[in-house]
């Protein structure tokens, strides 16, 4: 099974679907949580910085200098920061040395990221406020927002790390899932298979979970039966309309015989005579050929095959058209060495390479030639019956395969007849395969003696 | 004049074939089931016996396997609506002599009737066969007319051996393609009329009397007169 197959199955859709969906809803969730907490954090670093104003505006600006610097020394986590600016913006005490230019002095608190080399080497955040005091110097007090930060970038490698494996394990269960569903489709797409190449015996098969393609399994057998019951009635209706009317058309055909005999030569009605028992033996022709090929369509399988020599066979036949070919001035050759024996009925082979051979030579205009071909393939002997004929266009091919696929004998493309209904049903009883192609002109139909497995 | 047993079940199909072979001149008895068939066949000394597959009481071929048991070899042409290869080598082996697949056209059972009823008489060891001035050597495979010999394709050999075997007596295109070719399908083209053609131009050579004739609706027949 293709990975491409497996992620187009419903199961691994859904799969994928739920997945994306839980890591949206567990983002959705971290957001909130993070949105909560860094709120939670500012609102006490901003309660501690105002209590901290409130503390050192109290003290007295003499001594202020003193207190910062001991404020600086008791904080050992080095989180906080102080500085005190002359009324001139010189430093006077503290741990930032300069006052940030983007902040007002109006004793608010806000959010700024220190330049490099203030207090540290590197740039970091930080909450603020600069306040004036009555003295004309400026004080300043912040608090490090650094762990609020860091928190965040947790959050989001949560976020990232979290989705992705959530996406994956998505991906994988979803693989997983998909892998029975679609095995099973596949399994019925199979017997499908085989159902559309004729063998509607076939049944879909029926896992026994009563899951949703039991259920439909179950249906498209119950159909199944159905049709083959209607396929059967109609097969049985065909044969005994043929069978009923062989016997009186049989009689009738005797009754006219004795006219003819008894009607001189000379006799003005013997031409018409003649002429009605050319039309009744073509109509008896036809309905021994139906019959024929349900005879060959009920035979058992297998049973009386024997080692089948074609090269025999295919000689045989060429040598039985031979004189219809050279009648019509159409030249007649037989091609390709020796091919190893198949299990067969070599008189039903011949029926088939002969009514080939007759159609080939019966669509191939004086001067053509045709030729029978036999190969050694990979799979098993082949044979080719090539004619320089006029050809059967591809849509036309089709359409002649197509309608005598399935015992649809009774129907007649135009010139054909039932010759190649007989040798369908031959080919099929012998699990053979059957083509007609182009040869660039005319038609090549070829039988590929090995197992097609109908 | 042949005396002919017709053991037959269908009351239609027996006049069929008592008128038809009536009409050759032959003297035809009905017998409607297998075992009245059997008694008739045992004790009337007939010189062929039609013979349905498919019979009340005892069927055909239990009736041809006991009166070969019997030693009874009186000819039998079995009859029957199966018509498969199988069905034809149990009738044959059972002792049936030819087997025709019904609904059958009268004047192919009666070619089929003298072709059995003749065979008797004619030895069947014949190293070389006569008709008029044609002459067909079996042992050198060799064919002439006349002073001139004949090149005859293997399949016309054979062709003309059936023909000389069975001079005088019509045979159908049916019993050509079976007994020449060896196959009990239709071959469904007038494919066997184009073989004969090519003999009849070999054998009925121009300024020679011809041998070979077309009966017009069932076949040929090779006889020096017509």
């Amino acid at each position: 099974m293709k990975i491409t197959e497996l992620s187009r199955t419903v199961a691994f859709r859904l799969t994928l679907f739920y997945s994306l969906f839980f890591t949206l809803c567990v983002i959705m969730l971290l957001g909130f949580v993070y949105w909560q907490t860094a709120a939670e954090m500012t609102r006490r670093v901003d309660q501690v910085l105002v209590l901290e104003r409130n503390r050192l505006a109290a003290i007295r600006p003499d001594r202020l200098p003193d207190e910062i610097d001991k404020s600086v020394q008791r904080d050992r986590r080095q989180i906080y920061f102080y500085a005190l600016f002359s009324p001139q913006g010189s430093f006077m005490a503290g741990n930032v040395p300069r006052l940030p230019e983007t902040l007002p002095v109006d004793g608010t608190i806000y959010e700024v990221t220190l330049p490099a080399n203030t207090v540290q080497p590197r740039p970091f955040p930080a909450r603020m406020l600069v306040l004036r005091l009555d003295s004309g110097a400026s004080l300043l007090i912040g608090h490090d927002v650094q762990q609020v930060i860091e928190f965040g970038e947790i959050m989001r490698r949560a976020f990232v790390g979290g989705g992705l494996l959530t996406i994956l394990l998505g991906l994988v269960f979803g693989l997983a899932l998909s892998f029975r569903p679609l095995r099973r489709v596949k399994q019925i797409q199979q017997a499908a298979e085989l159902i559309m190449q004729g063998d509607i015996k076939e049944r879909l098969p029926v896992s026994g979970h009563r899951d949703e393609l039991d259920m439909l399994a179950a249906t498209v057998n119950r159909m199944l039966d159905e049709i083959e019951r209607l396929m059967s009635e109609i097969k049985s209706v065909g044969d005994n309309i043929a069978h009923d009317l062989r016997t009186p058309l049989t009689r009738l055909r005797a009754i006219l015989y004795r006219l003819q005999q008894q009607l001189g030569d000379g006799a003005g009605q013997r031409a018409m005579v003649d002429q009605v028992v050319g039309e009744v033996d073509s109509l008896l022709a036809r309905f021994r050929a139906l019959l024929r090929i349900s005879e060959i369509e009920n035979k058992q399988r297998r049973a009386g095959f024997k080692a089948v020599q074609l090269q025999d066979i295919l000689g045989q036949a060429v040598n039985f058209i031979e004189p219809l070919a050279e009648d019509k001035a159409v030249a007649l050759a037989m091609a390709g060495g020796a091919v190893e024996p198949i299990q067969g009925d070599s008189e039903l082979l011949f029926e088939a390479v002969v009514n080939l051979l007759d159609n080939a030579v019966k669509f191939t205009p004086s001067g053509g030639h045709v030729e029978a071909r036999l190969f050694q393939g990979a799979k098993g002997p082949r044979i080719d019956i090539v004619d320089s004929g006029v050809g059967i266009g591809e849509h036309e091919r089709s359409a002649v395969l197509n309608r005598f696929y399935r015992g649809g004998a009774g129907l007649q493309t135009s010139g054909y007849g039932l010759g190649l209904s007989i040798v369908m049903a031959i080919v099929r009883l012998h699990d053979f395969g059957f083509e007609l192609g182009d040869a660039h002109p005319g038609t090549r139909a070829s039988i590929y003696c090995w197992p097609h497995g109908v | 004049m042949a005396r002919i047993l017709a053991i037959e079940d269908d009351a239609t199909t027996a006049r069929e074939i008592m008128d038809e072979l009536g009409s050759h001149g032959f003297e035809v008895d009905w017998a409607s089931d297998g075992k009245a068939g059997l008694e008739m066949a045992l004790g009337g000394h007939y010189d062929l016996i039609t013979l349905d597959r498919m019979l009340p009481h005892m069927d055909g071929l239990t009736v041809v396997s006991l009166l070969r048991e019997k030693h009874v070899e009186t000819p039998v042409l079995m009859i029957s609506a199966l018509s498969d290869v199988d069905e034809r080598v149990d009738g044959l082996r059972a002792g049936g002599d030819d087997y025709l697949v019904k609904p059958f056209a009268s004047e192919e059972m009666a070619a089929r009737v003298e072709v059995l009823l003749r065979r008797r008489s004619r030895p069947e060891r014949q190293t070389m066969l006569r008709v008029a001035d044609l002459e067909l050597d079996l042992v050198a495979r060799k064919a002439t007319r006349g002073a001139t010999v004949l090149d005859l394709m293997p399949t016309e050999f054979r062709l003309l051996e059936y023909l000389m075997r069975n001079y005088g007596q019509i045979v159908t295109r049916t019993m050509l393609f079976e007994s020449v070719w060896g196959y009990h399908f239709d071959p469904g083209t007038n494919i066997i009329d184009v073989h004969i053609g090519r003999l009849r131009r070999k054998v009925d050579m121009p300024g020679l009397p011809p041998l070979i004739h077309t009966v017009r609706g069932s076949g040929y027949i090779l006889s020096e007169d017509h």
